[in-house]
């Protein structure tokens, strides 16, 4: 009998509980920041980090979901459509809010239209890394090397719609070289595949890639920013090595459902800002090989900005180059 | 001498009260999550994860290991109890395990699991350890090709796996084949059999379809069979193997350990080989093949050992390349660089705490899973007492629950369902659904590596028996032909058929 | 199964059906690959390994078909449709109601109807084994795992997040797996005097 009686005090507990919650201001509950990516790739790493830093400024944990599927279309897609209270978010990326309209014709969401933009959380720069016997030296070499063996050259990428899969679609574009593309089921087996000389080259975000370069199991030839990267700093920019038009970073950044109360947003905003700036937070973030915004580009407006003129970079050229 | 120096160091490391602490919590909430059907890994170390934040690294990915081999003991026990692979390793294990529990003799196959699997994973460590590096080196020698050469192979060993007709096994084969390519196409994102279904784009998991065609469809035959469905109705003759039973297992548990740490050091999809390749190997060569599949002691050891000696030496290519072979390690390499770790060749050097701190922690976590295991075994057993009739709801609950973890989707519930319908269907038509979950593990990887070989040949369909290019794929395609031939040939056929007269 | 065959009279209607059922399958694969290319740069494409095994199912399947009509074989056997009904329905109702009404108000339905399958359904009994499994895991997989598992109706969402600190979660499975045990030892007094 006890015991019954002990639930029933839990219970009623539980419900004063939800009765005082619901009184106060917002985040009065955990929030769910959707990730729609699997645990341990590299936005997944990125949403964690800022998530925790946000959870100290809201006084309420910021929960990772992770909804992996189709690009990260599919945990995107539940996103936009729960509801516009603030409690769920979610961590947007290159691929689901600058290039997916190109690769899915079907696309539930307006990527510019259906999200109240957050802000940047970091991006992490295009690295392009070759096998480590691969008889070039430098970018220049590479790019003659690749039109020369056109026929026989192969690239990896860790499959349709991934950060490498569609920049180095780009890349190859700016070469103007037709290699013939391996697919990959994600980042691993491909980098693998690559340390071994089974393929020639590949495009992928710096924290994937550094180790690597790093060890020299792979060799980087250049990094798509205007500046070198703290964690590679061997490896020449694009600016440096002759191709300065391929400036790429996987940027990740946070959004919440259209139509968020202004008050609930700027809340978000704040915590936002504030876990990028702060010190511990940009050094662990950096440690990946991010690059971190400053609070004017981590605002909205500037969110805004990127996703739009992410969509008029990706949306024709992969409309172009990805049947469907 | 420079090995042991190392792994003393390892020990000094692994075997500070906090790590050891760790360690334990690893394993046992491995232990739990793999006990409860559906659950994952991948998901349970990922909700972990804001906990090791506030752990140094090298202790944050001795709990995060402990959690992966913990899981791989816990799946089992599910697979014999009840007959619900958690996973694709734990598939054959159900095959023999669980007709093992219906003779009474859960616990025999509890602890043989469990001391199998201890001794694998203590010379899968020691191989870690000793062999890392040169390992690697073998590893990188399979290209696309030979993966592919090797997925063929294991397709032909699955015929193995049904007791009943090969013609109907093969057909399974070809089920799973086909049910693997469900999803979005790798090279040209096309959509494929998803009926234009979102949550269909990813594929089928293997989770989903595992407990529908298993667990489902097996509480559904239970039903109908009123009297024999109580899973233990029988007397348990003993908790503990006997003499007997350890000397019928202990070879067996050798070839598994063996075949097992070669298997896992494969990242593109060796270790997925491990159990079901041991199976194979046990029923080939055993002089009884006709007790597999009723509760053969050695189909339960051998896969088992050779299982858990992959789990381990799956670590080498993390370790040594800093490359993740699967998903749950994918995670710690999160986890890894969460704590500013930049994964890669250069950890063994740059930091030895983490490396040998962790290979050591990997025994002691084995030592610690056989000695929380063993004296599970009777409490295990004792569960299968409840009545069938609470059993059952409660089984479907966890699934329920485990499948809509994976992916936080309730779609895939649903087809967890279908599958169970489909899964009762089957069985009800005479198929066996072992070949056909397996056939769905390899295809994946099967079709991957297909489409990469042909891509780097450039569309030459002989390379995976041009010698000069891939002498690995070669000389697996010839022995995949020759046990092709040997399971097909009617000579055979008739022999099993005498074999299985008495069903 | 795969016994005798005593020659061309005899029948075995699990074949003939099984076959029929993979032929099925095997041929709206076939339907739904259509669109897709079936050979491509390098001689494989999308569409070249779906149709490659649904033609192989098809042949296997027609095989075993005809096959069954020369041989003799088991009979299918009666359904068990209060169970197929039952048991998938109580799924089906779980997946639909975690989102709407969470883990603590589907558990019971769901647990009520899986068990409306046993023809020995005890309506108290399973009342209140439901609710002690819908606490169990609801304290197991959203607190102690940390599992993003809806618990109560999304408006009075108190779901714990996964800041619970390992502390706690560790206290709350001791005093989670205190009470299975309990529970055990009662349910299972007589048998414990009975086993090894």
């Amino acid at each position: 009998m006890s015991f019954t009686r002990r639930i029933l005090m839990v219970g009623t507990a539980m419900a004063l509980g939800i009765a005082g919650a619901m009184a106060q201001a917002f985040p009065t509950k955990p929030i769910t920041m959707i990730v729609p990516f699997a645990a341990g790739g590299p936005t997944d790493t990125i949403a964690r980090i800022v998530g925790e830093h946000m959870s100290r400024t809201l006084g309420q944990t910021v929960v990772i979901e992770n909804v992996a599927g189709a690009g990260g279309t599919t945990g995107i897609t539940r996103a936009a459509r729960s509801a516009a209270d603030g409690y769920t978010i979610m961590m947007g990326h290159m691929g689901t809010h600058g290039a997916a309209p190109g690769l899915y014709p079907k696309l539930a969401y307006d990527p510019q239209k259906d999200f109240t933009p957050i802000g940047l959380a970091a991006g992490t720069p295009i690295v392009i890394v070759t096998r480590k016997d691969l008889p070039v030296k430098d970018l220049k070499e590479f790019m003659e090397y690749a039109k020369k063996n056109e026929k026989t050259i192969n690239q990896a990428h860790a499959g349709s719609g991934s950060v490498s899969h569609i920049t180095c679609i780009l890349l190859n574009e700016m070469m103007k070289v037709d290699p013939t593309p391996i697919p990959y089921q994600g980042t691993g087996p491909a980098l693998n595949d690559l340390v071994s000389g089974k393929v020639d080259y590949m495009c992928d975000q710096i924290v994937s890639v550094q180790g690597q370069v790093a060890g020299g199991g792979v060799r980087g030839l250049a990094i798509a920013t205007p500046s070198r990267s703290p964690s590679l700093p061997n490896v020449p920019t694009t600016l440096e090595a002759g191709l300065s038009m391929f400036q790429v970073s996987a940027w990740n950044a946070v959004f919440a459902p259209k139509d968020i109360p202004a008050d609930v947003a700027k809340k978000l905003q704040d915590a936002l800002v504030k876990a990028v700036t702060d010190p511990a937070t940009k050094t662990k973030l950096e440690g990946l090989g991010g690059v971190v915004p400053d609070a004017q580009r981590a605002s909205p407006e500037a969110l805004a900005t990127l996703v739009k003129t992410e969509n008029d970079r990706w949306v024709p050229l992969l409309s172009r180059k990805v049947k469907q | 001498m420079e090995l042991i120096a190392n792994l003393g160091h390892g020990f000094a490391i692994a075997v500070t009260p906090t790590n050891i602490l760790l360690c334990l919590i690893g394993a046992l909430v491995g232990t739990l999550i793999g006990v409860l059907p559906g659950i994952g890994p991948i998901a349970t170390i990922a909700m972990l994860l804001p906990i090791t934040y506030k752990l140094d690294p090298t202790g944050a990915l001795i709990m995060l290991a402990g959690i992966y081999y913990g899981a791989q003991y816990g799946g089992s026990t599910t697979a014999i109890l009840v007959n619900l692979p958690g996973e694709s390793s734990s598939v054959v294990t159900a095959i023999d395990g669980h007709q093992m529990a219906k003779k009474g003799k859960a616990g025999t196959a509890l602890a043989i699991a469990a001391i199998g699997s201890f001794i694998a994973g203590t010379f899968g460590t020691i191989l870690v350890a000793a062999l890392g590096k040169p390992l690697t080196q073998v590893a990188q020698a399979f290209g696309p090709a030979d993966y592919f050469s090797l997925m063929v192979l294991g397709l032909v060993c699955a015929i193995v796996l049904a007791s009943g007709s090969v013609l109907k096994a093969i057909a399974m084969i070809f089920l799973g084949l086909l049910l693997s390519t469900v999803g979005t196409d790798l090279e040209t994102g096309e959509q494929r059999m998803t009926f234009g279904y979102l949550p269909l784009a990813d594929g089928i998991e293997f989770v989903t379809l595992a407990m529908g065609m298993f667990g489902f469809a097996e509480i559904l035959r239970n039903l109908e069979a009123q009297s024999s469905r109580d899973i233990v109705s029988q007397k348990v003759t003993n908790l503990m193997p006997t003499r007997d039973d350890l000397k019928e297992a202990a070879p067996a548990v050798a070839r598994g350990t063996l075949l097992g740490s070669i298997l896992g050091i494969l990242p593109g999809g060796g270790a997925v080989l491990a159990a079901f390749g041991a199976y194979t190997l046990e029923k080939k060569i055993s002089k009884k093949p006709q007790e597999f599949g009723k509760g053969a002691i050695r189909g339960v050891a051998g896969p088992e050992s050779a299982n858990n000696a992959a789990a381990q030496t799956s670590f080498i290519p993390l370790l040594t390349l800093g490359i993740p072979p699967n998903a749950v390690m994918a995670v710690m390499v999160g986890a890894m660089t969460i704590h500013g770790i930049v994964p890669g060749p250069q950890i063994m050097t740059k930091q030895p705490d983490l490396f040998w701190g962790l290979i050591a922690s990997m025994w002691i976590g084995n030592l610690m899973l056989v000695i929380i295991n063993l004296p599970l075994v009777g409490l295990w057993v004792r569960l299968l007492r409840v009545p069938y009739r609470m059993l059952f709801p409660a089984i479907l609950f966890f699934c329920a629950i485990g499948v809509y973890s994976i992916n936080n989707q309730p779609f895939d519930v649903v087809l967890t369902a279908f599958f169970g319908l489909t899964g009762y269907l089957l069985i009800k038509l005479g198929f066996e659904p072992a070949p056909m979950l397996v056939a769905f593990v390899l295809g994946k990887i099967m079709e991957e590596k297909l489409r990469q070989a042909m891509l780097l040949s450039r569309g030459d369909p002989f390379t995976f028996v041009n010698f000069d290019r891939h002498p690995i794929s070669t000389v697996l395609i010839i022995v995949s032909a020759v046990l092709l031939i040997l399971a097909i040939t009617p000579a055979l056929r008739k022999k099993r058929n005498e074999v299985f007269v008495e069903d | 199964m795969d016994t005798k065959r005593p020659g061309g009279a005899a029948r075995s209607p699990q074949d003939i059906f099984g076959g029929l059922f993979l032929v099925a399958i095997a041929v709206l694969a076939l339907y739904l690959v259509n669109h897709l290319p079936a050979s491509g740069r390098v001689g494989f494409a999308s569409g070249t390994a779906p149709r490659l095994f649904a033609y192989g199912l098809l042949a296997l399947g027609a095989w075993i078909a005809i096959a069954g009509f020369f041989k003799e074989g088991v009979s299918i056997g009666a359904f068990n449709w209060r169970g197929l009904f039952t048991i998938l329905g109580s799924v089906v109702l779980f997946a639909v109601g975690i989102r709407y009404v969470g883990l603590a108000l589907i558990g019971v339905p769901m647990v009520m109807l899986a068990s409306l399958a046993d023809h020995e359904f005890k309506a108290e009994e399973a009342l209140y084994f439901g609710v002690g499994m819908t606490a169990f895991c609801g304290l197991l997989f959203p607190t102690i795992l940390g599992q993003p598992i809806p618990l109560w109706p999304p408006f009075l969402d108190m779901t714990p997040g996964k800041s619970t600190g390992l502390i706690v979660r560790f206290a709350a499975g001791a005093v989670v797996l205190a009470a299975a045990v309990y529970v055990a030892r009662q349910a299972l007094g007589n048998s414990k005097r009975k086993g090894s």
